[in-house]
């Protein structure tokens, strides 16, 4: 059953509005016939009260000559008054002196009360009055006044106040109808859109506004949160359609490098940001024989090297915490239990705010490269030592020529003939020469060995000792040799010595007539630190760029550019064991930049003490 | 030119196994009137040889300085260095390293083991400077 706050709204009004109006009316009515009757009684009283008077004073002559028939005529002249039931005159000693009573009255005279009184008793409102005759009182006057007239005037109110409540409401109820609307219409409009917006689910809908008031608001503010949820819910949309997308593509994407892993020769692997390793290939389970599950996580450990585990280990931590692309050389066990030599890279891949997403592997079998490798270098390291021993033991005899010759020339010179005299000068020139060219040899061998325990060289005071070193030529050459801040390299001071000194001293050598101008600068390249010797010498044609860099060569026979024409050599074969890079930007006559770069991290050298 | 006053003459013992730098070295001594008195060891175990002699032996030659090449046969300058400072009579001995090696190791070495060093020129006037070199050296030891 339906209680009152379940009917739609439009019958609540109907039903507050009738409900107000006719409590209002016959609150009204009720309210009306009171007072009314209120007023009525007290105008009775006061009416009585005159009449009684009138009465009385006319009554005193007929009790003065005591006639009674005189009073009651004039008693009787009362009867106009069609409520007034009795009136009656009584004498001082109470007896009824005369009287009138209505005809149809079944009552006697009231009882007479004090000698001036109005009092309402069952039978009506009575009226005393005393009859004064000289200041003497002669007799008493008493009304007595039937009620039916107020009873009458309460009806004729009752009938008034029902018909004015019965038109009263119709009229309301027509009223209402019409302003009901007001309110109601808009509620229901507000309700139709909700509805709608509940069923379909289309948040385009929108609520009519009808009125600027509270209605009007919650329209707007309903209308205001419609757009903002359909804004939301556009965007929600999109974006789960995108995510769909974004699903779809990592699923394809997955697909796509699980097979493009899967048929590759190089082992794969896959590890999360912290480093546990999630996946591996095929190969690398047709290569160890063991199963992914043994594999993964730490299980790496079982397949490498005893020796390699904790160098790789500590690579591959720091790779971790750095997030740089982690290299390593190591031996993985075959699944017939030899060990080959593996190159292992990995590389962190980022998400769009740079975080870590996963770390992807490779590892590629090195072993027939690296035993090549070491023999290489176990060859060189034997070519190097022999070249050193052989530089160094041809040092003796070739002095011996040198400086014997010139003592030859020195005591024995008036001995020879012209030509003896020249012949021997060959022979002193040409031993210093060989001399020369034997100690650049060395130079050359030793340019190629990188220093052991190398610590972080300041390259501004390495600079600073290579100029020093050619304080006589850049003073003869009245020189001006600048330079900006410098960095901090690892690389060993004498090899870098060497290169400041070899590049600034071409400078100072290959001249052009104005006095040499050098600067030298260095900025960051990547991750290394790029060098620049400038000079506004005489320039390179870019012709020989590439062969100037060439053990003995050298681009003038002029005896005025001195030297054997290794200086450059030696800077690219130091620059080239640091794992740095020489070049010349130049063109003639418009001064040369040689650059060279070194790593900013300190590479990973065999020594041999040289 | 004679000194005013010519100081008792000091053993110099000159470890070198190739003549004519030997006799260039005693040239620059002579020329530049050193109060030295040269003994010359051929190779490593000869200078090695004099050295403990000297040790053992009051009587036998003591050499004051040593000049000291180090691509010496046998025995290599740097041994003979090491054996001569662990040795209690001769660990402080003023030695110059002479040779042709110009190996920043050498240097390194030669410096390490409390020693001169002087690298062989190619010129005669270059070399004759080892007397001046040598002058200063005792100079410096509070030889002369």
């Amino acid at each position: 059953m339906l209680t009152f706050r379940d009917i739609p709204i439009k019958q609540k009004l109907m039903v507050i509005i009738m409900a107000t109006t006719t409590v209002a009316l016959v609150l009204a009515g009720v309210g009306i016939v009171a007072a009314d009757s209120l007023l009525f009684r007290s105008y009775l009283k006061r009416d009585l009260s005159a009449l009684a008077r009138i009465a009385a004073d006319n009554s005193t002559a007929p009790l003065q000559f005591n006639d009674p028939r005189v009073a009651a005529d004039n008693l009787a002249a009362l009867r106009v008054r069609t409520h007034l039931v009795a009136a009656c005159i009584y004498r001082p000693d109470g007896t009824v002196f005369a009287r009138y009573l209505r005809p149809d009255s079944n009552s006697g005279c009231p009882s007479a009360g004090g000698p001036d009184e109005q009092r309402f008793s069952r039978e009506g409102l009575i009226v005393s009055r005393a009859i004064i005759l000289n200041g003497q009182r002669v007799g008493t006057l008493v009304l007595l006044y039937d009620l039916d007239e107020i009873a009458e005037r309460m009806k004729l109110y009752g009938i008034t106040v029902l018909g004015v409540l019965l038109v009263s409401t119709l009229i309301a109820l027509l009223l209402s109808t019409k302003l009901r609307a007001v309110i109601a219409t808009p509620i229901s409009h507000l309700v139709g859109a909700t509805t709608s917006v509940s069923e379909t689910g289309d948040y385009s809908v929108r609520a009519q506004r009808f009125s600027r008031d509270e209605l009007g608001v919650l329209v707007d503010r309903f209308n205001e949160m419609l757009a903002g949820i359909q804004s939301r819910d556009h965007n929600l949309r999109t974006a789960l359609h995108d995510r769909e997308e974004a699903l779809r593509d990592a699923e394809k994407a997955r697909e796509r490098f699980r097979f493009l892993a899967e048929s590759m020769p190089q082992k794969i692997f896959t590890a999360t940001p912290g480093g546990v390793v999630d996946y591996y290939n095929r190969q690398w389970t047709e290569y160890t024989g063991l199963t992914f599950a043994q594999m993964e996580g730490d299980g790496w450990k079982e397949y490498l090297h005893p020796e390699d585990v904790e160098p790789v280990f500590e690579v591959w931590t720091r790779s971790l915490a750095t997030g740089e692309p982690f290299h390593a050389q190591q031996r993985v066990r075959r699944a017939d239990g030899a060990y080959r030599w593996h190159l292992s890279r990995a590389l962190a891949m980022r998400d769009p705010q740079g975080r870590i997403s996963m770390w992807i592997g490779s590892n590629t079998d090195i072993h027939e490269q690296k035993e090549k490798e070491d023999e290489l270098r176990r060859a060189n390291e034997d070519l190097q030592q022999f070249a050193y021993s052989a530089s160094h033991d041809l040092q003796e005899p070739i002095r011996n020529v040198a400086v014997y010759s010139e003592i030859l020339a020195k005591r024995y010179s008036n001995l020879l003939d012209a030509d003896g005299r020249q012949f021997l000068g060959f022979l002193t020139e040409g031993g210093r020469r060989l001399a020369t060219l034997i100690d650049d040899l060395l130079a050359y061998t030793r340019a190629g060995v990188v220093e052991s325990n190398m610590t972080a060289v300041d390259s501004s005071a390495v600079l600073g000792h290579a100029i020093s070193s050619l304080a006589e030529a850049i003073r003869e050459n009245e020189a001006v040799v600048t330079c900006d801040a410098l960095p901090r390299v690892h690389m060993g001071e004498s090899h870098l010595q060497q290169v400041f000194q070899n590049l600034i001293g071409n400078a100072l050598k290959y001249r052009k007539e104005d006095p040499p101008r050098i600067h030298i600068s260095a900025d960051h390249q990547g991750a290394a630190w790029r060098f620049s010797v400038r000079d506004n010498g005489i320039g390179i044609d870019p012709h020989y760029k590439e062969k100037i860099f060439g053990v003995f060569k050298r681009l003038h026979r002029d005896q005025k550019y001195s030297g054997t024409g290794i200086g450059l050599a030696i800077c690219q074969r130091v620059v080239e064991r640091y794992g740095g890079r020489i070049w010349v930007e130049s063109s003639p006559g418009q001064g040369a930049t040689f650059f060279f770069t070194i790593p900013e991290h300190a590479p990973r050298v065999h020594s041999a003490a040289v | 030119m004679p000194r005013a006053s010519i100081p008792p003459p000091f053993n110099l013992l000159l470890a070198e196994d190739n003549l004519p730098d030997a006799l260039l070295v005693r040239e620059a001594i002579r020329m530049e009137n050193l109060p030295l008195e040269v003994s010359i060891a051929p190779d490593g175990e000869r200078a090695i040889h004099l050295i403990m002699t000297a040790e053992k032996d009051p009587e036998a030659l003591c050499p004051h300085v040593l000049v000291l090449d180090i691509n010496l046969p046998r025995i290599d300058g740097f041994e003979v260095l090491r054996r001569i400072r662990a040795s209690e009579k001769f660990k402080n001995l003023p030695v110059i390293v002479v040779t042709s090696s110009d190996s920043p190791a050498d240097r390194r070495q030669a410096a390490a083991l409390g020693a001169r060093y002087f690298r062989k020129p190619v010129t005669y006037d270059e070399f004759i400077k080892i007397g001046a070199v040598l002058r200063q050296f005792l100079i410096d030891n509070g030889l002369i």
